[in-house]
């Protein structure tokens, strides 16, 4: 790709998300969305091949109908209430439209199954992008509007998502088709907390951000797209390695690592509200997930596969690994010590 | 009463001219060729030939409508109908000089109307289910909606000078001067683009004869044949009558001199039509092409940021309504 | 007027149905066309006559392109019409589904309390206000609005850059 348009597609990657970020209008937010849905488009395909024509497709299809039901809901708003207002949504319909329409941009459960293909048809680095900046501008919608939204559906499109989204990721094969399962399961956790603590819901997207990021950085790294290549990795960097298992784990939820705060918090949330059986469910849901997060540790680092490396010079090739990753990974394993602190200003 | 006035009686006094002189048209455009090429043309019904068209009409309807087997029949049989109607129906909005409606944006709609008649050729060539229909029909649409980029920006420009979309404004604003002298280049461009939107020759490629065998109109017969027939000349007229409005309307408001004056004008443009088609030899389809995509359009462009820069620069702007 | 717009409302959803119900894609774009007329007339029963003979201009177009890439791209003896059993199946189940749909979501109340207040296309009307604003303090989202159709237009020409002129590429 010439980078002159590499850098105008970024470049509007960036600034439709935060237009939409910023705005206060409807139509403004709305256009924000649909220029951060048609800059990524030819990132997805920047790998001529097929495949990735597909994924753009598919993204492209979803993507678009989705923001036309926002547009819709918020006309139908503007018309019934006579005003552009992002946090004023009253209507009950558009609310409900508005609700599906984000769940089918986040990949919330039953509007899900895009996001698994597309991510398996683009690069690593497009599929990070994917599951990170692509999500804040649709969850801008949902936060903004979250005094509106209806808890019921929310609670159902979540628990649906933590539910599918560790199920239907037991059986893959394909690094980043798990990496979307487990997106679409954070998702839950985001759309289960999003009416009881916003702050709480924006915290744990953050981490979610930090924790995907890193794991991606060391898959990138070792261009892991299969679990097989996992299987091999270890012959070229096992610190990596180790470092990527405990990002896994701490995606996860498992306790000594940051991945456990959220979910920690956002449980004592639901807790604290009588939710008991909600928060079990939600509980025990999550398991699945650590599942096919264990058998990925498990594969890459805690058995040494009877094969060798078929690339003999791998260790030769020069270093990639970006420098940011080191503060990543200090944020992803080692931030579970401050909760009480995160508990009180949350 | 009042009713029947207004939702009957008014149009077909609208439409009822409007198909004589069509039928009229038809005879005109034979006799002239016919001088032209140093014979006579249709001289044997009736004095000099005047009831030709009639003769014409009354043999296409008597005729038997063939339907082919094979093509989309409703859709078929619809759009000649929809072809013509919406011929007539492009003429609601014209003051001669008082309009069937006094539209705000009688150009607009106009052009809507014109935009429009592209889909009853498209549909009928596609309907027909013909490879030739179907390649005639899709030439003719690519020509025509090429032709009405140009139109609509030259339409643009005038509305630049004029003020709003209505086109009894346009009679007010040429009470000075008509709007062919301050904007003849697009007033040419104009005519040349009538030329071809309305597929007359020389830009008669959707029908040209020897390649095309009549284009996207061959698997039509008789009665609806004879809709589209009258559709095109109908739309020949209207087009005639839009360029009167646009660039040579009357300075003279008395109300009963005006609609004579018109109509000289409207026949002296189709005469124009008739001559060009006597005189000159077919385009080829990409020279076609050329000309609207890489001489109009950038000279209409250019053009409509000069009206509009030069109404603002001499403070001359028209008034809003 | 009420009546027209009744009616015109009354096309505007058939012709939804008979674009989702699925036939072949000619008859599709058909219904699309319909869909796009009938929802103009109904723009212009609320008296926003500029704003929708600009958008059908538009639309016409734009659905001319899509009709001929149609014909273009899939050539069938016997297309699938309103008429097949399919695609009848999913018109009624359509036609069901909205007058379920409007009876729980009490769309007729929407449908009610809009104002039929200037009629059809003769007085100067509030689009031509929505428009003039655009060009004054909305100045700054029509230039986000220009940058985002520029943005298309390079995304189109990436996407269709390269071997097979004209369309996605493949490899």
């Amino acid at each position: 790709m010439n980078p002159m348009i590499l850098f105008i597609l970024l470049f509007s990657l960036a600034m439709g998300t935060i237009t939409t970020l910023s705005s206060y209008h409807w139509l403004l937010a709305w256009i924000g969305l649909e220029i951060n849905t048609m800059a990524i488009i030819p990132i997805i395909t920047k790998k001529h091949h097929p495949r990735a024509t597909e994924a753009a497709t598919k993204y492209f299809l979803t993507q678009t109908a989705a923001s036309t039901l926002i547009l819709l809901s918020s006309t139908l708003n503007a018309w019934t209430t006579g005003q552009w207002t992002i946090t004023e949504l009253h209507h009950p319909l558009a609310m409900m439209m508005l609700t599906l329409a984000v769940a089918m941009k986040l990949g919330l459960a039953p509007t899900h199954f895009w996001l698994p293909e597309v991510m398996q048809g683009t690069t690593i680095k497009t599929a990070l992008l994917l599951t990170t900046w692509q999500k804040i501008a649709p969850l801008t919608f949902i936060y903004l509007t979250s005094n509106h939204l209806s808890t019921k559906m929310l609670f159902t499109l979540g628990l649906l998502s933590v539910m599918l989204g560790g199920i239907t990721g037991l059986n893959q094969t394909q690094t980043r088709k798990i990496m979307a399962y487990s997106s679409i399961a954070h998702m839950g956790w985001l759309t289960m907390i999003l009416t009881l603590n916003l702050n709480l819901m924006t915290f744990t997207l953050m981490l979610y951000i930090t924790m995907t990021t890193s794991s991606f950085m060391i898959l990138l790294m070792s261009e892991s797209k299969t679990m097989t290549d996992l299987g091999l990795a270890w012959t070229t960097s096992p610190t990596s390695m180790l470092l990527l298992m405990l990002s896994l784990l701490s995606l996860g939820g498992l306790p000594p690592l940051s991945g456990f705060m959220p979910k920690l918090l956002i449980l004592k949330e639901m807790t604290m509200l009588n939710m008991i059986s909600m928060s079990t469910i939600l509980a025990l849901s999550a398991l699945p997930s650590l599942f096919f997060y264990l058998r990925l540790s498990y594969l890459m680092l805690m058995t040494i596969p009877p094969t060798t490396t078929t690339t003999e010079h791998k260790w030769r090739h020069k270093n990639n690994t970006l420098k940011i990753t080191a503060q990543l990974f200090i944020i992803t394993t080692t931030l579970l010590p401050i909760t009480p602190l995160v508990n009180k200003i949350l | 009463m009042q009713n029947l006035l207004n939702y009957i009686i008014n149009p077909l006094m609208l439409i009822i001219p409007i198909l004589v002189a069509v039928a009229f048209l038809t005879l005109l455009e034979r006799k002239l060729l016919g001088y032209m090429q140093q014979r006579k043309g249709p001289n044997l019904t009736g004095p000099m030939g005047l009831l030709q068209p009639i003769a014409d009409g009354v043999k296409l309807f008597i005729k038997e409508p063939i339907r082919p087997t094979s093509s989309s029949t409703t859709l078929f049989i619809i759009m000649p109908t929809m072809a013509l109607m919406l011929a007539l129906m492009a003429w609601t909005p014209m003051p001669m000089p008082t309009p069937m409606s006094d539209m705000n944006i009688g150009l607009l709609f106009i052009l809507t109307l014109s935009s429009l008649t592209v889909y009853s050729i498209l549909w009928s060539g596609w309907a027909s289910n013909s490879k030739y229909a179907l390649l005639g029909a899709l030439r003719a649409v690519a020509q025509t909606i090429s032709y009405e980029v140009t139109l609509t920006l030259i339409l643009l420009s005038t509305i630049m000078l004029v003020g709003n979309f209505s086109l009894s404004t346009l009679i007010t604003t040429q009470e000075p001067i008509w709007l062919a002298a301050p904007t003849w280049p697009l007033m040419m461009m104009w005519y040349i683009s009538t030329l071809a939107e309305t597929n007359r020759a020389p830009f008669d490629l959707t029908e040209g004869e020897s390649e095309l065998v009549s284009g996207f109109n061959v698997e039509y017969a008789a009665g609806p044949f004879a809709l589209f027939f009258l559709a095109e000349y109908t739309n020949i007229l209207m087009m005639n009558t839009l360029s009167c409005m646009l660039f040579f309307n009357s300075s003279n408001t008395q109300k009963e001199i005006y609609p004579m004056l018109l109509m000289t004008k409207i026949c002296l443009l189709t005469i124009g039509f008739l001559w060009v088609r006597a005189s000159y030899p077919r385009f080829r389809y990409d020279q076609l092409m050329h000309l609207t995509w890489k001489n109009f359009l950038p000279l209409t462009l250019a053009l409509l940021l000069w009206y509009i820069s030069i109404t603002v620069s001499t403070a001359s702007t028209p008034p809003l309504l | 007027m009420s009546y027209f717009l009744f009616l015109f409302l009354l096309c505007f959803a058939l012709a939804i149905i008979g674009v989702a119900s699925n036939p072949s894609p000619f008859y599709g774009v058909i219904g699309l066309v319909m869909a796009a007329f009938f929802g103009c007339a109904v723009l212009v029963g609320f008296g926003s006559s500029f704003v929708s003979l600009v958008l059908f201009l538009i639309y016409l177009g734009g659905m001319l392109v899509v009709f001929v890439y149609s014909i273009a791209m899939s050539a069938e003896a016997y297309p699938k019409t309103w008429g097949d059993f399919l695609v009848i199946l999913y018109v009624f189940g359509f036609a069901f589904l909205i007058l379920v749909f409007s009876f729980i979501f009490e769309v007729s109340d929407i449908m009610g309390s809009l104002t039929v207040d200037n009629v059809g296309l003769y007085v100067i009307r509030m689009d031509f206000g929505g428009v003039m604003l655009l060009y004054s303090i909305g100045g700054p989202v029509l230039l986000l609005c220009g940058f985002g159709l520029l943005l298309v237009l390079f995304v189109v020409l990436e996407l269709t850059r390269g071997l097979a002129r004209g369309a996605l590429r493949i490899v």
